[in-house]
């Protein structure tokens, strides 16, 4: 790929990510006797109404919002499931960790879908759509829930792209294609035009997205106010709202439970260095760093502890970040028996957050060749994958 | 014990006093302030468990003894009341406090509870002169750490070499030295002083007259430090200070001179737009400028005026605020600036002024 490709690549920077029938994929992941019955997920009551719809329910005309004694109609051998929020809410959550390690800017729509501005983590992806492939892939492997993905210029595109790439599907909208993408498409897939709307269209002789790309502002705005206006902008395929954020990111943190409890103190260092790596590539992959270095232990008999300390300068490497959770960890079993210094779980995070990149300040005395070598380590590791560059001492038990 | 005095000057020096009352004391009677009438007039101390200070000051003594009082109520109480005459009385079981027209009644503490310095043999003082002592605090002191994590670093290294007192400060970023004469005392020590301590110090050297002389007594495990009315002892940090000799370079080919005040500022200027952290972009070459950058935020650049720089052509980098805290060390007008290559510390010194130097590691810039 030439620069050039990769640079109109990233012209559509947006991805909006959406659970296929997440509450019915959550019912069958529960329960895999369900996996290929039409599963549907609703208030099971008298006047209760479909709230998700596996895509083999959806075969029988069965729609979320849809009363589900009408369900029950269209589909006679359809599962009927009461909805657990609960088990929803933990699998959103788990899902909604996957997209932050993708990008800092994660804006949650529901518990199913969430836009992503993915130019946080430029340093991170080649291009957007190798990266949605990547986020498509990585839910899967981690929940076993299926990711419909779309990838535009903005949020109205990239939701549009999503619910057209549904089932199971990634599309890109290139910034160069968005007019042949958008202007066949009903007016109903403006965002924002309900029946109302469509109703006062269909009387301008407006059926497309083209059309009301076509057709003069003032007429819009004169029929619709100021609503017209906006959908006009839309029509084109503009809009200029950001992601925002739900809450920015407090901290970027890895853990690890180890099969078997560490003592060795070659292990437990080898391990703690694994873990800053990969908190300072996950860091560096969005361009940010922080300024506290936490470090969580938890002994075989389940007490965990904490320890953290604030610099004076943001680190986003994993030398510097090591360094700090070694200095916590020595210090931790110190105060510790020697017959009592086993370790079940290590974690590493980083947290005070800024949104720029550790400036990459020397220090004396120490050896300053370790920041631009992490750099190149993460540029390997873009190409070929986590576990193709590491640390000398990472690699002495694998 | 009774004491009479002048409201303005117990409360100055109750001030100092408080300064050092530990803000978390975990013992009350450490919140204390102990106040003691004597012989030689009235005496105040107070502790923070690393710094016991003394201050004295004069009164009439009307009853010798010692109270213990709530350190922030007195501190309080004297500054609410009106100038003039204050009496202060009291025992183990209350102390009272009189000014104006208005009469406080204050629980005391038992004073066998009250902190005690730490003791030791201290040895022989070292003098020197508290002026001189209070400007090479005031060079080093702002290159010394914060972080609790390597508190090593939190503390301020006294060297006593012949007849010059050393003291060398490092954050791992920066390391300042600034020396003073030693006139006095023993030829050799070493001891590590927490910071913190030194900058309650340097305020009482600052005030101290123009020929007063400071006496330093370097211990194993403390210092006595006193100037003036006061003295500090304070607990020494144990461990080993960073071989600061073997950081300075031996030979810097590159020189820029600049004007103290004039590239001071400029360096303020366009450090504006870097945030905490971000470098400060030094183009050393024919022209000396300067720039930074917030990306996609803002950019500055400045093209320095009287700055002089002989050497190869490079670009370095700096965070703005380590190079300022050198740069507002330096005494005199212009300011010297050595360099070896863009990622070795540069030295900064004053022209002709031997007793400062403060060496800062660059930004790196990526490649």
């Amino acid at each position: 790929m030439t620069p050039s490709d990769a640079e109109r690549l990233w012209l559509s920077p947006i991805l909006h990510a959406d659970l296929d029938a997440f509450y019915a994929s959550v019912e069958t992941l529960k329960d895999p006797g369900l996996r290929g019955r039409p599963v549907i997920v609703g208030g099971t009551s008298g006047r209760g109404v479909v709230t998700s719809a596996s895509y083999e329910a959806r075969r029988f005309g069965v729609r979320s919002a849809m009363p589900t004694a009408q369900a029950r109609k269209l589909c006679p051998s359809g599962v009927f499931i009461q909805p657990s929020f609960p088990a929803y809410i933990a699998k959103s959550i788990q899902v909604k960790e996957i997209f932050e390690e993708f990008s800092v800017a994660v804006e949650p729509l529901s518990l199913d879908e969430a836009f992503l501005d993915l130019r946080t983590a430029r340093r991170l992806w080649s291009d957007p759509p190798t990266a949605a492939e990547a986020l498509k892939d990585r839910v899967m492997r981690a929940t076993g829930l299926v990711l419909s993905v779309g990838v535009a210029p903005n949020k109205f595109l990239s939701k549009l792209a999503s619910r057209m790439a549904k089932p199971d599907g990634v599309l890109v909208v290139g910034a160069d294609r968005v007019d042949e993408f958008l202007r066949p498409l009903p007016v109903g897939h403006l965002w924002g035009v309900g029946e109302q709307t469509e109703v006062v269209m269909r009387r301008l002789g407006l059926r497309t997205i083209g059309d009301v790309a076509a057709c003069p502002p003032e007429i819009l705005e004169r029929a619709l106010g100021s609503h017209g206006a906006g959908l006009a902008q839309l029509a084109l395929g503009r809009d200029d709202r950001k992601v925002v954020p739900d809450q920015v990111a407090r901290s970027v943190g890895a853990e690890e439970t180890f099969q078997r409890d560490l003592s060795e103190p070659t292990q437990i260092l080898g391990a703690l260095l694994k873990l800053s790596d990969r908190v300072a590539s996950r860091l560096r992959g969005q361009g940010i760093s922080g300024r506290t270095v936490s470090l969580k232990v938890r002994m075989p008999n389940f007490e965990t502890f904490s320890r953290s300390r604030t610099l004076k300068c943001e680190v986003d490497g994993a030398t510097g970040i090591y360094g700090v959770a070694r200095e916590l960890l020595e210090k931790f079993l110190e105060s510790k028996p020697p017959g009592n210094r086993k370790i079940r779980l290590l974690g590493v995070s980083v947290g005070n957050l800024c949104r720029w990149p550790a400036s990459d300040q020397m220090i004396l005395d120490r050896r300053p060749e370790w920041g631009a070598a992490e750099v190149a380590l993460d540029r390997v590791r873009l190409r070929f994958g986590e576990d193709a560059l590491g640390f000398g001492a990472l690699l002495e038990d694998g | 014990m009774q004491i009479e005095c002048e409201k303005e000057a117990l409360l100055e020096i109750s001030q100092a006093a408080l300064r050092v009352v530990s803000p978390r004391a975990n013992t009350p009677a450490l919140g204390g302030v102990r106040v003691t009438a004597g012989e030689d007039g009235l005496e105040l101390a107070a502790s923070d468990l690393e710094t016991f200070i003394t201050v004295k000051g004069d009164c009439s003594v009307i009853e010798e003894g010692s109270v213990v009082i709530p350190g922030r109520l007195f501190g309080e109480i004297l500054r609410s009341l009106p100038s003039g005459r204050v009496v202060l009385s009291g025992g183990e079981s209350g102390a009272r406090i009189e000014g104006g027209r208005a009469e406080f009644q204050v629980s005391t503490f038992p004073v066998a509870d009250f902190a005690r310095p730490p003791s030791g043999d201290v040895g022989e003082p070292c003098r020197v002169d508290a002026t001189d002592l209070a400007r090479a605090l005031r060079q080093v002191g702002r290159a010394a750490s914060s972080d609790e994590g390597r508190p090593v670093l939190t503390g301020v290294l006294w060297v006593i070499d012949g007849d010059t007192l050393r003291v060398v400060a490092t954050d791992s970023y920066r390391l300042a030295i600034a020396e003073v004469v030693a006139k006095e005392g023993p030829r050799e020590g070493q001891a590590i002083i927490p910071n913190r301590a030194l900058t309650e110090f340097g305020r009482h050297l600052v005030t101290a007259g123009s020929d007063e002389v400071a006496e330093i007594r370097l211990g194993q495990s403390q210092a006595v430090l006193s100037v003036g009315r006061v003295q500090l002892v304070t607990r020494l940090i144990e461990g080993e200070f960073p071989n600061w000799r073997r950081l300075l370079p031996d030979v810097q080919r590159n020189r820029l001179e600049v004007d103290k005040e004039e590239f001071g500022a400029a360096v303020a200027r366009v450090g504006l737009v870097a945030q905490a952290n971000t470098p400060v972009k030094f183009h050393l070459g024919k022209e000396v400028q300067l720039t930074a950058a917030e990306s996609g935020v803002a950019e500055a650049a400045e093209t320095v005026e009287g700055a002089e720089y002989t050497g190869e052509p490079m670009v370095t980098a700096f965070n703005p605020r380590f190079f300022s805290d050198g740069l507002e060390g330096v005494e005199g007008k212009r300011a010297v600036l050595d360099l070896t290559e863009p990622t070795k510390p540069a030295t900064l010194k004053g022209e002709d002024q031997p007793n400062f130097t403060y060496l800062v590691m660059p930004v790196r810039l990526p490649s």
